[in-house]
């Protein structure tokens, strides 16, 4: 059975592509942190559709905008709720029936939560879409991670659709014994202990075994690793870092100062 | 008095960065990754059985009852950055903290020998909940404006429009969620367990012995 590994990296031949991971990361941390302390929500929409020429570059201009989907339902909750309700009011926008009023300041707020969001989804997505995890913990790595750390990070991407399909085992498997996943709240209660508790053995000894696996195989000698994945730091890398670090730098100030 | 308590924290610190270390066990090394699986697996049973019993931190608390404090930490943040990893949702990584407080608190309880009896496993379940509801508070506010596109937001909402105080709210709301997540299956069903634990297994796992 082939191992599935959840990934949501997108191959493509790319300038974007082959940059290296940890400046893509610092870039998206650079944005995702502008968007907290930008002034308001106006920088936020600039920073925000300034995601465009990146995605256009690493030619996935459809896909980066993906994570809007499940914002939306989120959006529909904020608006609904900080519009109505928020703590802060004072001025009224339009008047409703039975006491209800829909507040400015709450709106304003609203705008300016889900202006944020818009930038932290997308800047985070396009780094996960260009960057395969084993580049970038190979990366990290490279500038002093635990090598355990690296070990767990990848093996997680393995381990996750194993559990999964190991929990819809179990799940079928006490139905068919006759477990009632259905009817009162009592009953599906009394389910929990079946359902959970092969679980948790077939974990534990899943656990040991791998752990006496990865002892046999020298896991904790304390010496240089070998890796599969050989990443480059670049003088690209080097000017790209560089200039993001300082190009959020002055549009945070900037957005302060105007 | 003031002495003697500076004394006791030096004295401490000096332990605790060994303590730590020997924590980090290879088997609780490669418990991380399970306990990741395991937060995410709890998703399908939730879906299968249908109740507002989330089981999403399960894994790190089961964690926390085998290999203690640090690890469950380590572990719970994980959880979260290797979501945002995988599905590409940055915000996920702030609610690591979460995970992060419920992990330490689970082990520091199992640490201190706290999760012998039924009722102190349910003290614990109460107090990983209020937790679990103070750190999501903030989290939820600071990163999406209290808001998390579920039915919550409903609870949430009524507590705002019955005229409470805008924190009250929330942790309220929030509190009421997990308190029947933690309290009720979160951590029995790891404890029972763990009790059930061949000894075989149990053996290899530094913690397992306070609570059996």
């Amino acid at each position: 059975m082939p191992e599935a590994v959840l990934i949501s990296y997108v191959k493509k031949k790319s300038f974007f592509h082959k940059l290296n991971p940890l400046t893509k990361l610092v870039l998206a941390v650079c944005a995702i942190t502008l968007s907290f302390l930008l002034k308001n929500f106006m920088y936020n929409l600039i920073l925000f559709f300034f995601i465009i020429p990146f995605a256009y570059e690493a030619k996935l201009l459809r896909q980066v905008f993906k994570p809007l989907r499940y914002l939306f339902i989120i959006f529909v909750f904020l608006f609904g709720i900080q519009s109505f309700f928020y703590p802060f009011r004072e001025t009224v926008l339009v008047q409703l029936p039975f006491g209800f009023a829909i507040w400015l300041e709450g709106l304003l707020y609203a705008v300016d939560i889900s202006a944020r969001l818009l930038v932290i989804m997308v800047y985070g997505y396009l780094f996960v879409l260009t960057t395969h995890p084993g580049d970038l913990v190979s990366e990290l790595k490279e500038r002093g991670m635990p090598h355990w750390l690296g070990y767990v990070l990848i093996t997680t991407l393995q381990l996750i659709p194993r559990v999964t399909s190991q929990t819809e085992v179990i799940i079928e498997a006490q139905r068919s014994r006759g477990l009632e996943t259905q009817g009162s709240v009592i009953k599906r209660l009394k389910a929990y202990t079946p359902l959970l508790g092969p679980l948790f053995m077939g974990s534990v000894q899943n656990a040991v075994e791998r752990a006496m696996a990865l002892e046999a195989r020298a896991f904790r000698a304390e010496c240089d690793k070998t890796r599969y994945r050989d990443v480059k730091f670049t003088k690209q890398d080097k000017l790209i870092t560089a200039s993001s670090i300082i190009l959020s730098i002055i549009y945070g100030v900037v957005s302060w100062l105007l | 008095m003031v002495k003697k308590k500076t004394k006791k924290k030096t004295k401490a610190k000096k332990g605790i960065i060994e303590r730590i270390k020997s924590e980090f066990t290879t088997v609780a090394i490669v418990m991380i990754p399970i306990a990741i699986g395991i937060n995410q697996a709890g998703r399908l049973i939730h879906q299968a059985l249908g109740l507002p019993i989330w089981l999403d931190t399960i894994g790190t608390i089961f964690t926390a009852m085998l290999c203690g404090p640090w690890v469950a930490g380590v572990g719970g943040f994980l959880t979260n950055v290797v979501t945002a990893l995988i599905y590409g949702r940055a915000t996920s990584v702030f609610f690591g903290t979460v995970q992060l407080g419920i992990g330490m608190l689970a082990g520091y309880f199992t640490y201190k020998g706290w999760f012998k009896k039924w009722w102190q496993v349910f003290l614990g379940g109460v107090g990983i909940a209020v937790t679990a509801a103070a750190i999501s508070s903030v989290i939820v506010v600071f990163v999406r404006g209290g808001v998390s596109g579920a039915g919550i937001d409903l609870v949430f909402g009524f507590f705002l429009a019955m005229g409470q105080n805008f924190w009250t709210s929330i942790f309220a709301s929030r509190f009421l969620v997990e308190i029947l997540d933690k309290a009720v299956i979160a951590v029995f069903v790891p404890w029972l367990s763990i009790k059930r634990l061949p000894d075989r297994y149990a053996r290899m796992f530094k913690y397992a012995s306070k609570i059996r």
